[in-house]
């Protein structure tokens, strides 16, 4: 029995050194992450990035892989009790693996595409300028002398600036939850670490919006002001090879990411002849329903 | 016929129909009695005034069947009537159907929130008439859990969208790949271009509005009146087959933009939607965003079972 389990160990062990050595220059990582997390699921992952192949055909063939590997991986820790203390594990992990890990970079088979940059659009880039000097102040508070404007409803209120998105050592740039500094301009690595399937969608053209003329989302007040044609210029185009997105800040506020309500244009005008009945519509009955049964006449 | 001369008609106000028809049919006698015809006709008026337009326009072929020379002469007339009512330059596009492309439409009823902004995009950029009830997107409000179209409200105002318990189905023309409105025209009028789009020659219809009743989507508009739009609104960059002025008594319905798309643009709805929640691609590259919803999403198309295979798809994620 004892010589058995040895012989299995050794088994385990060849494939695990196998495994790390096709990893080649992410190695570094898994140990760091191995060590860590005191498992071996990150070998795999790390050897799907080597191998973009691999990775491209797994994609192809299950594109909910990604999201079965997840929930694996959560179920695999301790179960935490509350949001803070996944939050606080995210960022352990974070400090072990900082800056060698390349998830979240793209997903394979994904049509090329360019954005159309936010940094040029953000009122307070660079970050920077006024932050340069200031130590970073962890600490949840309500903001009173700047971005006093914030709603900070992304996650029901539970992100801090620091936990998840704002990089602390380069105010200039995000940050993943591995530590890697992300550009203002690819916000949607950053956003994909979450909303991984909305991620999916939007690489492939399922979600989001596609760089055009009339309008960029955002721009449209909350009250109904007729769009201003006179800006037609040629840059949105169908075509799968030249593809310009906006990125999800575009359209989301990251802070408190919900589409808001708009109003909406005016109606068309009702056909001459005709008019709309509220009621019926109401009340959820047909127009047959809705009739009253003509007057009887006391014939008698 | 007549419809053409009505066409003719509104190039010149000082002219009435009565008075144009009674000189098109004397001199449509003349051309015949003297075995000319319309090239001939045009030989014999060379200037460029609006009577020789009439003329040119009361004798113009249906657009298959016109030379690339007559196609030409007849969208000068067109340029040149839009300068004489309108006072702008146009441009009559003449572009045709991209090769290996055939274009599809997507919309996702989870995002669509109801705003409208594709109607308002719709009118600016086809030259919709501004006082009639013509937009080729009808935006229904309908009631969670209800497909019943009879109870959808295409009429709603509300000072914010979405509201709660709604939501929002946008109808428009679905481009079938069987379109009955093509079958119910009496003199082929309407057709199928290569790109899977359904146009009309605006010249060649009558105005029997057979096709109006056969769409089962609510596409087809007639405009009973001339279309008004003001001047200064007009947008210059047309197609014949699609946004050129029209006239009165003629059919029109949506044609995905040809004007833009043919040209590799994206429809003007598309553009003015704050959702992102249109989606238009060519169906036959596999690359394309059209193609990855429709393998990858809960599709659906609306009234699919009369068989009309519709080339515009619904879904929700």
């Amino acid at each position: 029995m004892g010589r058995c389990s040895t012989l299995l160990l050794a088994l385990l062990l060849g494939v695990g050194l196998i495994g790390l050595g096709l990893a080649g220059p992410f190695a570094e990582s898994v140990r760091a992450q191995s060590a860590k997390a005191g498992k071996a699921r990150p070998g795999a992952k790390a050897i799907k990035a080597a191998r973009p192949d691999t990775k491209e055909e797994d994609d192809q063939d299950n594109p909910d892989d990604e999201e079965k590997e997840e929930g694996a991986a959560a179920g695999a820790q301790k179960a935490p009790t509350d949001s803070d203390s996944v939050l606080g594990t995210l960022m352990q992990r974070r400090e072990a693996v900082q800056g060698l890990t390349r998830r979240g970079q793209s997903i394979a088979n994904a049509p090329p595409f360019t954005v159309i940059e936010r940094e040029p659009q953000l009122e307070f880039y660079p970050c920077a300028d006024c932050h340069e000097d200031q130590t970073p102040n962890p600490k949840v508070r309500e903001l009173k002398d700047e971005h006093t404007s914030l709603d900070f409803q992304h996650g029901g209120g539970r992100f801090w600036c620091y936990d998840a998105c704002h990089n602390r050592k380069d105010m200039n740039r995000l940050v993943s939850l591995h530590g890697e500094p992300i550009s203002f301009n690819e916000p949607y690595k950053l956003c994909g670490q979450c909303h991984f399937q909305r991620q999916k969608d939007w690489f492939f053209g399922g979600h989001g919006k596609r760089a055009g003329s009339f309008l960029k989302p955002r721009e449209i007040p909350a009250e109904h002001s007729k769009i201003d044609f006179s800006k037609r210029n040629k840059i949105g185009t169908w075509r799968s090879d030249k593809r310009v997105l906006f990125v999800c800040t575009q359209c989301h506020d990251a802070h408190s990411p919900s589409i808001k309500p708009y109003q909406p244009s005016p109606p068309p005008e009702v056909r001459r002849g005709l008019t709309r009945h509220e009621e019926v519509r109401e009340k959820h009955v047909t127009v047959w329903q809705s009739m009253e049964p003509a007057p009887r006449g006391k014939a008698k | 016929m007549t419809e053409d001369v009505s066409t003719a008609s509104t190039g010149a106000a000082a002219i009435s129909r009565r008075s144009l028809l009674r000189k098109g049919s004397v001199l449509g006698a003349v051309a015949a009695f003297f075995g000319v015809g319309s090239a001939a006709a045009q030989e014999a008026v060379k200037d460029d005034s609006a009577l020789a337009d009439m003329w040119g326009d009361f004798f113009q072929q249906h657009y298959k069947k016109m030379s690339p020379e007559e196609v030409q002469a007849a969208i000068a007339r067109i340029e040149r009537k839009a300068k004489r009512e309108y006072g702008v330059e146009l441009t009559v596009g003449n572009e045709p159907p991209l090769e290996g492309v055939v274009f599809g439409y997507a919309l996702n009823i989870s995002k669509c929130k109801g705003v409208r902004r594709c109607v308002e995009a719709c009118m600016a950029e086809n030259n919709q008439s501004r006082d009639s009830q013509i937009q080729y997107i009808r935006v229904l409000e309908m009631d969670y859990g209800r497909m019943d179209l009879t109870l959808a409200d295409g009429y709603y105002s509300a000072e914010a969208v979405p509201r709660p318990g709604k939501f929002y189905l946008p109808i428009q023309c679905m481009q079938c790949e069987n379109p009955p409105c093509v079958k119910a025209c009496p003199v082929e009028a309407t057709w199928k271009e290569a790109d899977g789009i359904v146009v009309i020659d605006y010249n060649w219809c009558i105005g029997c509005r057979y096709c109006m009743t056969a769409c089962p989507y609510w596409a087809r508009h007639f405009n009973w009146n001339r279309p008004k739009v003001p001047a200064e609104e007009i947008n210059t960059d047309t197609h014949y087959l699609s946004t050129r002025p029209r006239a009165k008594r003629v059919m029109e319905q949506s044609t995905f933009c040809l004007q833009r798309t043919r040209k590799g643009r994206q429809p003007a709805c598309l553009e003015a939607c704050p959702t992102g929640a249109r989606i238009f691609g060519n169906l036959l590259d596999p690359n394309s965003d059209i193609r990855y919803v429709i393998e990858n999403k809960t599709v659906f198309r609306l009234k699919e079972d009369l068989g009309t295979e519709p080339k515009f798809w619904y879904y929700t994620d």
